[in-house]
């Protein structure tokens, strides 16, 4: 079973080949290969985990590796890396993807490139797939690179959208500032250890730091080099731009690359070269910190907002800093559990909102309401989804979210209590927005101007699978069974976080307050939220326009940047080209100006003077 | 369509399977004088050959040599590494000379890019320009001066070889440009020419110092370790240095290129970007620093600091441009910084890396000409302001030029990757592991270049291709035809195959750096 | 036989050269020009057989040289005077102060 693992990565990449090359001109031909694919390496997932499922716990790391590029002394290979960790995230990948692709042949069905958009989503979910498999840094760093791409070509689905083509090279070129980091990280290590391989450098850095060869010091820097590229890829403050913008691509491609899977890569990262992260409790409180804010910075962003896909953006946000705040405080399995339980229900957050946003054509949510009752699946499938997020038990929110909040309380990163503090009050105020969308948008009052209709069962299906996975996933690390945490986690110490039920109850709690304020506000109207925004006006203003970090960033790239081109700009033209070399091209004409002088054209002239230098000569060589 | 696919397959099955084979016996043609002079005859072709056949007769001859170019890339042996099918001339020994060809593993893939332009350059020009004969016969003649270069073993043959690349291509500029022509030409010439003379003494000094007569690169190469001393050879690698700097279009020595290359027609974009500039690294690889070991070790610091400023500075400059050409030309600029830098390591992780650089970018450059020239065929304009959401209009365009636009942002998949990332690789290993201390700084500078170097051209492919449709003339909009993608295809598949499975082709190049590097003795 | 001794021959060239070279560098007139350098050239022609005669009268050199050079002088003077012509029938003058088109 094992050998045929890398089909996984192939198979959609030999998709994306054949819809790109072949069978463009047949939409229907293209979707069933591609979706045909996803299901194949659904089911091999599927195997590949029972078959793990069937070893010891000890047993259950396979790799392939060939080589791909070597000079002499150090090679890098492609290769697959099947274990516990990558099988997860496989399941994960494969599943949504195809929840996914199915649901987009109702979604997109009318748009003529449809071809085009499967043959992107082949591409993306290969190079997802290579990353999730890869065995060594610099084959991660490809996988990364390709779903970047992926997503730029995603996000600019629509290229004809002026702002889909600025959303899509914002998301590109901020990524790519990540990059530099973890390119950085990458050939660091790489020449360091003379080798890219995950194990083998994990290998090195604990004996080296044993042996004192390196320092934790030098450990964590390379930590946080490759960390560079987690918070771009990420969407983590301060690169967490990208990700907000990136939603004028199609719905179900926020749905699976900036909700479920492409971001998630970060923490995946993160997880994967976890041993180079927790040499160092630097590194770890870099991750934390970095994580706890995203939180709760993305979190008060998303009260304020109108656009329902912009919300559920920076709810991504706030949880994807939910996850890293887990790994950086050490709790490995919560990070990747609640990984896995967001996918499911952002995925169908996002599916939801695509649905509603195919009924109403509007991505307001002030032109949404009611919808409750024509869209019944969607509707229901979306309160499950807001429940799951907020952390109500017993959906599968509130056990992940309850794994970091024990994670961080028993981590030792300086401060912790601060980060438990943020974390909590991030949950009230997820609770808070998620059901401001919920109320505005399925109930009160319909302001649609158009009837609404439910979604075609291709659209529907999906989001019920998807619901009841929602529900249920949490339900792996019950208390006591811990299924989930011991199957990612391989160290030999039982992971450290458990299941508190003080803890357990106060965070339910709050995300019930933050659920009852919201319908305060939304749904029984108590409270004005005009007249709050109205009272905090300047505090208000300040969350609507996302603490001016888009402006202040342009402020930067046009001072900075744009200022930097103009010189060289003008550089270039004026001085070294109009100075330098048509100054030296001037400065020879004007030479041959002055000697143009001693050519009188009279001949006799010319002899007086060769006369002259045969004499000068003469006398040269005899004295 | 299927007249331009026979005359180029044929004679590419014969170059591949016929020529030198076996079955011609000992008396075969020798085969790297042949691949030198197959342009030459298409040269003579052409310009015997009635106007309209020109172009027939030049396509002819590129396809075997490109089938050529393929064979001796094949028949190559990694393994053995070092010259390999060496041919002598023993005529000229009097004089000094010694017209000798031979090719490793640095040149046998750049032979590849060579024909590869060569062939794409020529399907490029299709359409003939006023006076056919002549245009193609330049056009050859520059290739014929690049082949000879590469595969010339005498300092001599290599001097005079690249000047065969220079004067076709200032009348190529002069006549066939477009824009400041005149200007153009005479800039380049006056600029490469000065390169040249710097290049020449610098061959002459070798020459005379080296006492036994020799322009010979092997032998001069041999006597550096013993022979030429630690002033002579500070004194005369900056010389050397500078000299292929121009033609690398090392910052400040760069002026020439853009306006060149915007005023160049297409095809002699491609073969001076593509394959002239790779001569300059060529050279260096070569001759300076096998040469001049110590002055290399004295002066490449220096020459690093410059290639990084060729990465951003290039870069920044062609943020600012408005002529989708200057924009590409001076993305040529800024990725033969890092063709620079890789040498610049002295060390085998860079050395792969610039010489894989060389024909990567040797590939996508001319690819970005070819795709600009398309643009302005179609749309008569230039200028990116002038246009918009061309993918609309024609699909296949806009999915090359995003093919293009990712080639050269450097992503995996793409030649271009693999040879800035094994760039960044050496640099790093030199900067921190005992090479060039000042690396330390200028490596995480120069990294910021993939954000830098991504921008300009996204911004480009937003402007061009991306919103609604905008564009100066009215009237039906014809996507590519099948002739004008099949030349971008071939470079294409190139950059993709060394992108996709670099092992081979960096084992090649790596045969012959190796030994280099072991000349070199490594950082002292 | 009284010879004639070396030195007078070689006054006599140097005087030949001197008038031809005044002629050369001060007449205004292509021919007077013309005339001036033959002058100059048989004056070389008479060192040349001078120094043959004193030197080495069994070597050929110098008298095959002066042989040369009255060919090229002959040879020379046919191609100026066609100059001189057309000259002339350009600038209808055959004065050299007057013919500077290579002015710079």
């Amino acid at each position: 079973m094992i050998q045929y693992s890398w089909l996984i990565p192939a198979l959609p990449a030999l998709a994306f080949v054949l819809i790109a090359l072949l069978t463009k001109r047949s939409k229907g031909l293209s979707a069933s290969i591609s979706i045909g694919v996803m299901a194949v390496c659904l089911a091999l997932s599927v195997c590949l985990f029972l078959h793990l499922l069937a070893l010891d716990p000890a047993g259950r790391v396979f790799a392939m590796n060939w080589t791909w590029l070597s000079v002499p002394p150090w090679q890098a290979n492609m290769g697959v890396l099947i274990d516990p960790l990558s099988v997860n995230m496989l399941l994960v990948v494969t599943l949504v993807s195809l929840l996914v692709q199915v649901y987009s042949l109702g979604y997109l069905q009318d748009d003529e490139r449809l071809s085009t958009y499967y043959s992107y989503l082949s591409l993306f979910t290969a190079s997802m797939l290579l990353l999730v498999v890869s065995t060594n840094f610099l084959q991660i760093f490809v996988g990364w690179e390709l779903v970047g791409v992926s997503s730029y070509l995603l996000v600019g689905f629509w290229y004809f959208k002026p702002e889909a083509a600025e959303a899509a090279k914002k998301a590109f070129v901020v990524n790519r500032i990540g990059d530099v980091g973890f390119l950085m990280g990458v050939a660091a290590i790489g020449m360091t250890f003379n080798n890219f391989d995950f194990t083998q450098v994990e290998a090195l850095v604990t004996q080296g730091v044993a042996h004192g060869t390196y320092t934790s010091g030098f450990v964590s820097i390379l930590a946080l080099l490759l960390f560079c590229g987690a918070v771009g890829k990420s969407a983590q403050f301060p690169l967490h731009v990208w990700l907000p913008d990136a939603m004028e691509g199609p719905t179900p491609v926020s749905a699976l690359i900036h909700a479920a899977t492409m971001v998630a890569a970060g923490v995946y990262m993160v997880a994967r070269t976890f041993p180079l992260f927790s040499a160092d409790l630097h590194a770890m409180t870099v991750v934390a910190y970095v994580g706890g804010f995203t939180a709760l910075f993305a979190a008060s962003i998303a009260l304020t907002q109108d656009d329902i896909k912009r919300i559920l953006a920076y709810s991504t946000l706030s949880q994807l800093g939910y996850m890293m705040l887990a790994l950086g405080a050490g709790g490995y399995t919560a990070g990747m559990f609640h990984l896995t339980t967001h996918a499911c229900f952002k995925a169908l957050l996002f599916l939801g909102a695509g649905s509603v946003i195919h009924a109403v054509h509007s991505n307001d949510i002030w032109k949404m309401g009611a919808l409750m009752k024509p869209m019944r699946v969607t509707g229901v499938t979306f309160l499950i989804a807001a429940l799951a997020i907020s952390g109500v038990p017993p959906l599968a929110g509130f056990w992940s979210k309850d794994e970091i909040f024990a994670a961080v309380r028993d981590s030792s990163v300086p401060g912790h209590q601060w980060l438990l503090a943020a974390a909590v009050f991030t949950a009230f105020l997820t609770a808070f927005y998620m059901f401001r969308l919920f109320f505005v948008v399925f109930l009160g009052e319909a302001r649609s101007p158009q009837a609404a209709h439910e979604s075609p069962k291709v659209m529907t299906v999906p989001l019920l699978i998807l619901a009841v996975l929602s529900i249920s996933a949490g339900w792996l690390n019950w208390p006591g069974w811990d299924a989930f945490s011991r199957f990612v986690y391989e160290g030999p110490a039982p992971h450290p976080e458990s299941f508190d039920g003080v803890l357990a109850l106060f965070s339910s709690l709050v995300a019930l307050a933050g659920l009852t304020l919201s319908g305060l506000f939304y749904y029984w109207k108590v409270f004005s939220a005009q007249k709050a925004a109205d009272r905090f006006h300047p505090l208000y203003l300040l969350l609507k326009n996302k603490y001016y970090v888009d402006e202040f960033y342009g402020w930067l790239v046009r001072k900075f940047t744009w200022g930097l081109a103009s010189l060289f700009d003008w550089l270039d033209r004026q001085v070294i080209d109009g100075g330098l070399v048509d100054g030296l091209g001037r400065l020879t004409q004007d030479l041959g100006g002055l000697l143009r002088f001693t050519q009188t054209g009279s001949v006799q002239n010319y002899a007086l003077v060769i006369l002259a230098a045969v004499a000068v000569i003469y006398l040269c060589v005899s004295f | 369509m299927i007249s331009i696919l026979t005359v180029s397959l044929v004679p590419l099955a014969l170059g591949l399977f016929l020529f030198h084979s076996e079955a011609l016996g000992p008396n075969a043609l020798p085969l790297l004088s042949t691949y030198m002079a197959l342009p030459l005859v298409a040269a003579l072709a052409s310009f015997w050959a009635p106007a309209r056949l020109a172009r027939w007769a030049t396509l002819f001859f590129a396809s075997a040599q490109l089938g050529l170019a393929l064979k001796i890339f094949c028949l190559y042996q990694t393994a053995l590494g070092g010259y390999q099918f060496t041919e002598q001339f023993p005529g000229l020994e009097g004089l000094g000379l010694h017209y000798a060809l031979g090719v490793d593993g640095l040149s046998a893939p750049l032979l590849i890019l060579v024909s590869a332009v060569y062939w794409a350059g020529v399907l490029a020009s299709w359409d003939s320009p006023a006076r056919p004969k002549e245009y193609f016969a330049f056009f050859s003649l520059m290739t014929a001066g690049a082949a000879g270069a590469f595969l010339s073993l005498d300092l001599f043959f290599f001097f005079l070889f690249y000047e065969l690349d220079i004067l076709p291509m200032f009348l190529l500029i002069g006549i066939w440009g477009s824009g400041r022509k005149q200007y153009a030409a005479t800039k380049f010439a006056l600029y490469l020419v000065g390169g040249s003379a710097l290049i020449l003494v610098g061959f002459l000094a070798l020459h005379f110092a080296s006492g036994i007569n020799s322009f010979d690169i092997r032998v001069l190469g041999d006597l550096a370790q013993t022979g030429f001393s630690p002033a002579f050879q500070n004194f005369w690698f900056p010389v050397l240095g500078v000299g292929f700097g121009v033609l690398l279009a090392l910052i400040p020595f760069h002026t020439w290129s853009p306006d060149a290359y915007a005023s160049a027609p297409t095809a002699a974009s491609m073969m001076n970007a593509g394959v002239l500039k790779t001569l300059g690294g060529y050279g260096l690889l070569r001759v300076a620093l096998p040469a001049l070991p110590d002055g290399a070790k004295h002066w490449l610091p220096l020459f690093a600091v410059l290639a990084v400023l060729n990465m951003l500075y290039a870069s920044l400059v062609a943020l600012r441009q408005k002529d989708i050409k200057y924009v590409v030309a001076y993305s040529s600029v800024a990725h033969c910084g890092y063709l620079v830098l890789g040498i610049c390591t002295l060390e085998a992780t860079g050395f792969s890396g610039a010489a894989l650089q060389m024909v990567s970018q040797g590939l996508l450059t001319a690819f970005a000409f070819g795709l600009v020239g398309l643009i302005e065929n179609r749309t008569g304009t230039r200028q990116w302001e002038q246009l918009g959401g061309l993918s609309a209009l024609a699909p296949v365009l806009g999915g090359l030029f995003m093919l293009n636009t990712m080639a050269n942002v450097g992503l995996p998949g793409f030649s271009s990757f693999v040879a800035e990332f094994m760039v960044f690789l050496g640099a790093f290993r030199s900067g921190f592991e005992g090479g060039f201390a000042i690396l330390k700084i200028l490596f995480p500078i120069a990294v910021t270049a993939i954000v830098i170097g991504a921008v300009y051209y996204l911004r480009l492919m937003q402007n061009v291709f991306f919103g609604p449709v905008r564009r100066p003339t009215e009237g039906p909009f014809v996507d590519l035809r099948s002739r004008e993608i099949l030349p971008l295809v071939l470079l294409l598949v190139l950059s993709l195959a060394i992108g996709l499975y670099p092992k081979p082709w960096a084992d090649m190049v790596n045969s012959s750096l190796v030994p280099l590097i072991d000349h070199l003795g490594g950082f002292k | 036989m009284s010879t004639v001794p070396l030195a007078h021959f070689l006054y006599f060239a140097l005087a030949l050269f001197s008038i031809g070279l005044f002629g050369v560098l001060a007449r205004k007139n292509a021919i007077s020009v013309l005339l001036g350098v033959e002058m100059m050239l048989n004056a070389v022609n008479i060192n040349y057989l001078a120094f043959a005669k004193y030197w080495n009268w069994n070597s050929l050199t110098g008298p095959v040289f002066v042989i040369f050079i009255i060919a090229v002088g002959a040879a020379e003077v046919a191609v100026a005077l066609a100059i001189v012509i057309s000259v002339y029938r350009q600038f209808k003058s055959a004065n050299v102060d007057e013919v500077h088109a290579l002015k710079g």
